[in-house]
């Protein structure tokens, strides 16, 4: 009888992800309704010092693949290795973040496990002993709950919706053998290009100052710039923006981009067009400044500015310098 | 000589001899027969060039029309005339040479046969009508000269470079030579004949009589040898000029002639519609075969005259496309492509088929770069104004239809455009179930809910789905209404009318789009129709009709200046300002709508209008037809702003239009200009609300009807 | 090279959606039925891998009838022939049952590369790619913006937080496509008629021997929770906008 609840943990270069603390607080939260223990795996490379740290956040046991093969993440090896943990131990749930990587590895466990996800939760609970996940569709447009029937019953979970909650657990760490097969792994990571802003990611960024048609051209997200590395925070585009050439296609959020849910996404010179609106329309709080007052944008925005951005945006900069 | 002696010359028997001092008649002919074999053999070979390549179509159906085009435009000038000064000097010699030539074969006539009537009164006034028209001739040559060789006009070249060939000097030297020489010989014929016969009818050949006097003191030998060399030069430069005629700009006499004839008699601006998308093998023009013999023929009607140029928008905003260089270089092209297939047509035994040779240049790249072809704006000033009736734009159109329909390589911002007209029907992508929404609050019934209207407004994409656009769509049906004009709305129902489809080349898009609105339509028996688009109203008036749709169609400016005269709505409150008014190409060149929106804007209370520089006919594009309202416009300067500058030359605070695609290119202009504080654009119906002072009222608390 | 090329018939990213009254799905009526955008991209790739090495293009679709318009779509753009599996009992499958079907037709035929898009733009899982790969026994890339195919391997560029990885991969192999990887063409109008007479095989769930119970299922749909209304900020000079805004920002929100 499958038992527990499991995460798998996401690190990079040696430090936890929050979204592995996101996910290991709601696992605990479920585990507690199951009356279960709350299990991790993380993989890595010289990782071992870290896993206590999940303890923390109400893991009782994290099992640690250490490898020099895990220093990178690759899906070969990873479900490989989840893939074998999970089979020995059974568990009844498995979490895992929908982040980039999170969404390829999970997606694969889905096909080496043959069970059911649900991907890019917003919320989890515990129905008769099942799990059912809520979970946006149709960007956003429609809401579904999802019964997970297979076995282990699997989600993935949209980062930075839930909350991080401490709660003390053992965090007992458990050394877990991945015996890989070597030659099951074909693919290999042959470069690593760092991204030179320096900025957080668009999916994890907790702020998102985002500009469209209106900032008229590529230069214009200058102002934006000095805005978003004074809240630490991510830069995004609307399709318009990017199809015109002045944003790469990695910026756009909507529908066809990158669906994000920051606390707060500054939407300057964005009319709201519904593909750009179902990308962002789940972040807590919105904020519009357009010059045109009928823009649809308003509608959805918390806070609304009307007037020309590029006088509002430096103002907001100044604003927020004083206060930082 | 025989002929001519009969007649004693004298006071009151005034005449001359014909062919006096000349009696080399016997040379003479032999050298006009050469002459003539040439000038056949030429006009020949066209011919056979003109046959050789292009599709077949009939030009020559209602024989009446084409005749009444052919006297209006051939005899009269009446497109020439638009223009003064080439219209003048053009003038000056078409009927001084019409003249002219009619005088020669009296002359002629005289010669051979005998004319009872050569000599006296008729004679005085024969010469002095001569005279005047010579002359006429000499002044338009000279007009003409100034004009190509002095003021150097830059229509007559490409972006500031002349193009004067040679063939442009000979023919302007020769008919002045011509002229020239005629008078020097008139001038030693009445030299001779003041010393010989005590010549007294001088001044009625004026030129020639003053010319003589120049002559005085040489003597009758030496003028009759000089008149004998001068006969010789002016028979051998006619003779010359005859010859050469069909192989320089003078074969025009008979090739614009021929295209008066042969005009389009379809709407202004119709485009053929393709016919059976699923067995053909080419769609558009890929190649100068896919043309039709009279689309290739308009290029040797071309006269390089250049009035298509001097109004492009695109040309005149630095784009590389100028209507006149499309046709002259097709014409380029079809005279190396014509012989090739001409002599390997001759090659081919009976039965066989002709082993052409492949065409060795793509139509579209190589004989018209691509950015001239994107960059016509459909605005029509090049056919409004051609003197010759060329057809640019449907060239133009078929060329696009090629890219786009066999090659799919076109711009992405259009192709974007496209999907987002196949997907959800209007060019935005906005969820097509929203097309309705700006009618939400107003209490207008679509036809689904009642179809029993007069009008079914058919709305468009920018007034249903444009910001700025659904304003006017709001100010027209409150109007509506308040003039108490039953009318619906399609709502949901209504498509895109797939002008922009059309126009870029995306005929298989247009007709899916055109045949599915008029289903809609026609489901609903639907017999009149007004447009606050005129992309939407030229389409839904013209082109729909090919696929059975058959409405009556207007446009808002013509409505409201009917309910304005027919007292139906009532223009009280000022509109305090100083106007002008952008026409709209598919308003006024395409229908011939000029006076109906200026009407209504000189109704309006306390308004005072100011024209621009390019208006009416010739109007100035807005930049936004043509399919060019999607795409990025990054060569030359943008032709909105230009157009703006024109008002803002005349110092109007309100640009007034009739076209949503003018007004967001207007007022884009305004911002681009930062006149957003000093200047508005506005369409015509919202001015006619505004100035109707009745929401006012209403929002004073009257309740609505 | 063969290519193989998963597609999904979806709505209209500007489609209504409209939940049904009783949950159980959406109101399809009205909806304007598309290729899943990254799909396109995946389309797109395949016919240029295929216009530099030769080979064939096929596309595979799991999709009640509407969906060979999809199919006729990625054959108008140039693939060779389809395949449609049409099975009303895979209606509301989930993403194993999918790629379970999936994998089943594209076993029976050769495939060096199978594309899928990243995601689809309806259900929003962007699980059935990798489920596929894990079925076919092959490798997988996901979210690949670029692609280079030579000497019996794959190179792909796939964006992650802050880099860009540059990924290695053996053929055969899954591709999952993003935004970025290429611009999908506009099919030409020949295209288009010629793609009505290529060959598309119809296959259901009995055809390709996969059981079709949904391990993943949804019980119920809703709308999205309704926002409360926002307010605008006034004030005079856009500093004071700017300084209202950051103040409730700061004290009302409390997210900077």
């Amino acid at each position: 009888m499958a038992k527990g609840v499991w995460i798998v943990a996401e690190q990079r270069d040696g430090a936890f992800r929050k979204v592995s603390f996101e996910i290991a607080s709601a696992a605990r939260k479920l585990a507690d309704e199951l009356g279960d223990e709350v299990s991790a795996m993380v993989l890595g490379s010289g990782i071992e010092g870290i896993a206590a740290e999940l303890g923390k956040y109400g893991v009782d046991k994290v099992y640690v693949a250490d490898d020099p093969a895990f220093e990178k993440y690759t899906t070969d090896a990873y479900v490989q290795a989840v893939t074998k943990a999970v089979k020995e131990n059974d568990p009844a749930i498995l979490l895992l973040a929908a982040s980039v990587e999170g969404k390829d590895l999970s997606s694969r466990l889905v096909g080496s496990l043959a069970t059911g996800m649900a991907s890019d939760c917003t919320d989890l609970r515990i129905e008769g002993g099942k799990l059912i996940a809520l979970r946006p569709m149709y960007a956003g447009k429609a809401f579904a709950e999802v019964e997970v029937d297979g076995s282990p019953q699997m989600a993935s979970l949209r980062p930075n919706v839930f909350p991080v909650v401490e709660s003390a657990k053992a965090g007992e760490v458990v050394k877990f053998d991945p015996a890989l097969d070597a030659a099951a792994l074909k693919t290999k990571i042959v470069d690593v290009q760092k991204d030179a802003s320096g900025r957080v990611e668009l999916t994890e960024a907790m702020v998102i100052v985002s500009g469209g048609r209106g900032m008229k051209g590529p230069e214009g997200y200058q102002i934006l710039e000095a805005l978003a590395d004074l809240l630490g925070a991510a830069v995004g585009a609307s399709r318009a923006a990017v199809d015109a050439g002045w944003r790469p296609q990695t910026d756009q959020v909507g529908q066809t981009g990158k669906v994000v849910s920051p606390n707060l996404y500054v939407a300057c010179g964005i009319s709201g067009a519904i593909q750009h609106l179902a990308g962002m329309s789940s972040s807590k709080y919105i904020v519009a400044i357009n010059k045109d007052e009928e823009a649809p944008i308003f509608a959805k925005a918390d806070y609304g500015i009307v007037d020309d951005l590029f006088k509002i945006v430096p103002e907001l900069t100044a604003e927020v310098k004083k206060i930082l | 000589m025989a002929h001519g002696g009969e007649h004693v010359l004298k006071v009151g028997n005034e005449g001359r001899e014909v062919f006096w001092n000349a009696p080399y008649e016997g040379i003479l002919f032999f050298f006009t027969a050469i002459a003539l074999v040439i000038f056949a053999y030429g006009i020949y070979r066209r011919w056979q060039m003109w046959k050789a390549i292009g599709l077949p179509e009939n030009r020559t159906d209602n024989a009446g029309e084409r005749f009444k085009a052919l006297i209006m435009n051939g005899l009269f000038q009446v497109k020439t005339f638009r223009e003064a000064y080439p219209g003048i000097f053009h003038g000056l010699i078409f009927f001084g040479f019409l003249v002219l030539i009619f005088g020669a074969a009296i002359d002629a006539t005289q010669f051979h046969i005998g004319l009872p009537f050569f000599h006296g009164g008729f004679y005085l006034w024969f010469s002095l009508i001569m005279e005047i028209f010579g002359l006429a001739v000499l002044i338009g040559i000279v007009m003409a000269i100034m004009r190509r060789y002095i003021f150097k006009p830059d229509f007559l070249g490409y972006k500031g470079v002349p193009d004067n060939r040679p063939d442009d000097a000979i023919v302007l030297v020769g008919i002045g030579a011509i002229i020239v020489t005629g008078f020097i010989i008139e001038a030693l014929r009445l030299h001779v004949n003041i010393n010989v016969d005590g010549f007294t009818w001088g001044d009625w050949s004026f030129v020639g009589y003053a010319l003589s006097k120049t002559l005085a003191g040489v003597s009758y030998d030496t003028t009759r040898i000089l008149h004998k060399i001068t006969w010789w030069v002016h028979s051998f430069i006619t003779l010359g000029l005859i010859a050469y005629l069909p192989f320089s700009r003078l074969l025009h006499i008979f090739t614009t002639p021929a295209n008066y004839y042969m005009k389009n008699l379809e709407p202004t601006g119709t485009l053929k519609p393709i016919a059976d998308f699923e067995n053909a093998e080419s769609f558009g023009a890929g190649q100068l075969e896919d043309f039709t013999w009279k689309q290739i023929f308009d290029s040797e009607a071309c006269t390089r005259c250049g009035r298509c140029q001097d109004g492009c928008p695109a040309y005149i905003s630095g784009k590389p496309l100028s209507p006149k260089k499309v046709i002259q270089d097709i014409k380029t092209y079809w005279l190396e492509r014509a012989p090739s297939v001409l002599a390997a047509g001759k090659k081919t035994k009976e039965g066989e088929e002709a082993a052409i040779p492949e065409p060795d240049k793509a139509m579209v790249g190589e004989v018209i770069d691509l950015h001239e072809l994107w960059a016509c704006t459909n605005c029509m000033y090049c056919m409004e104004h051609c003197p010759a009736l060329i057809e640019h734009v449907p060239k133009i159109v078929q060329m696009r239809q090629y890219k786009v329909l066999m090659e799919a390589d076109f711009s992405p911002e259009l192709q974007l455009t496209y999907r987002n007209m196949e997907n959800n029907s209007n060019p935005w992508g906005i969820g097509a179930h929203m097309r309705g929404d700006w009618a939400k609050d107003l209490g207008i019934k679509t036809l689904a809910e009642d179809p029993d209207v007069e009008y079914l407004f058919y709305v468009g994409c920018s007034g249903s789905f444009d910001d700025r656009g659904k304003k006017v769509s709001v100010a027209f049906a409150k109007i509506l209404k308040e003039a108490g004009v039953s009318f619906g709305i399609l709502g949901e129902e209504e498509g895109c009318c797939g002008d922009s489809a059309m126009r870029g080349g995306n005929e298989y898009l247009y007709q899916t789009l055109a045949q599915m609105n008029i289903e809609t339509m026609n489901g609903y028996g639907v017999k009149k129709v007004v447009c606050t688009c005129p992309h939407g109203y030229n389409a839904l008036k013209k082109d729909y009709r090919h696929f059975g749709g058959n409405f009556e169609v207007f446009h808002h400016t013509e409505i409201l200046a009917d309910l304005i005269a027919k007292g139906k709505i009532k223009l009280t409150k000022p509109v305090e300002g100083l106007f002008t008014y952008h026409d709209s190409c598919f308003l006024g060149r395409y229908n011939d709508i000029y006076n109906q929106p200026r009407q209504v804007l000189g109704a309006v209370p306390g308004m005072r209008m100011v024209e621009m520089k390019s208006n009416r006919a010739k109007s100035f594009c807005c930049g936004a037809g043509g399919a060019r309202m999607w795409m990025e416009e990054d060569i030359g300067e943008r032709i909105n702003d230009m157009r703006t500058d024109q008002a803002i030359d005349v110092k109007a605070d309100t640009i007034a239009v009739g076209c949503p695609f003018c007004l967001t290119m207007m007022s884009d202009g305004i911002k681009d200009r930062e006149k957003e504080e000093n200047m508005k654009a506005f369409d015509i119906a919202e001015i006619v609300w505004q100035s109707m002072a009745v929401e006012k009222e209403t929002d004073a608390g009257t309740p609505p009807e | 090279m063969n290519i193989v090329v998963c597609v999904k018939q979806v709505p209209d990213t500007e489609a209504l959606i409209k939940v049904k009254a009783d949950g159980s799905g959406i109101d399809e009526g009205g909806i304007k039925w598309v290729m899943n955008p990254y799909d396109e991209f995946g389309v797109e790739e395949a016919l240029k891998l295929k216009e530099k090495n030769g080979g064939d293009v096929t596309i595979v679709s799991v999709g009640p009838a509407r969906a060979l318009e999809t199919i006729r779509t990625a054959l108008a753009m140039g693939a060779e022939k389809g395949i449609h599996i049409n099975d009303p009992a895979l209606e509301g499958a989930d993403a194993y049952t999918t790629a379970s079907a999936l994998a089943a037709a594209i076993k029976e035929i050769p495939h060096d590369i199978v594309f899928c898009g990243m995601r689809a733009i309806d259900d929003d899982a962007g699980q059935v790619g990798s489920i596929l790969a894990e079925l076919l026994g092959i490798p997988q890339v996901t979210v690949v913006t670029k692609l280079e195919v030579a000497d019996g391997k794959a190179t792909a560029v796939k964006a992650i937080e802050g880099a860009q990885l540059v990924i290695e991969t053996s053929l055969p192999c899954v591709i999952t496509a993003a935004k970025g990887l290429n611009e999908p063409r506009y099919a030409s109008l020949p295209g288009i008629m010629k793609a009505k007479k290529k060959p598309v095989d119809v296959k259901d769930a009995a055809a390709l021997g996969i059981s079709v119970a949904a391990k993943a299922k949804i019980v119920k749909m809703m709308p999205p929770p309704e926002r409360a209304p926002g307010k605008i900020v006034g004030g005079e000079e856009a500093a004071e906008k700017a300084a209202q805004l950051v103040k409730l920002l700061r004290e009302e929100a409390k997210v900077i």
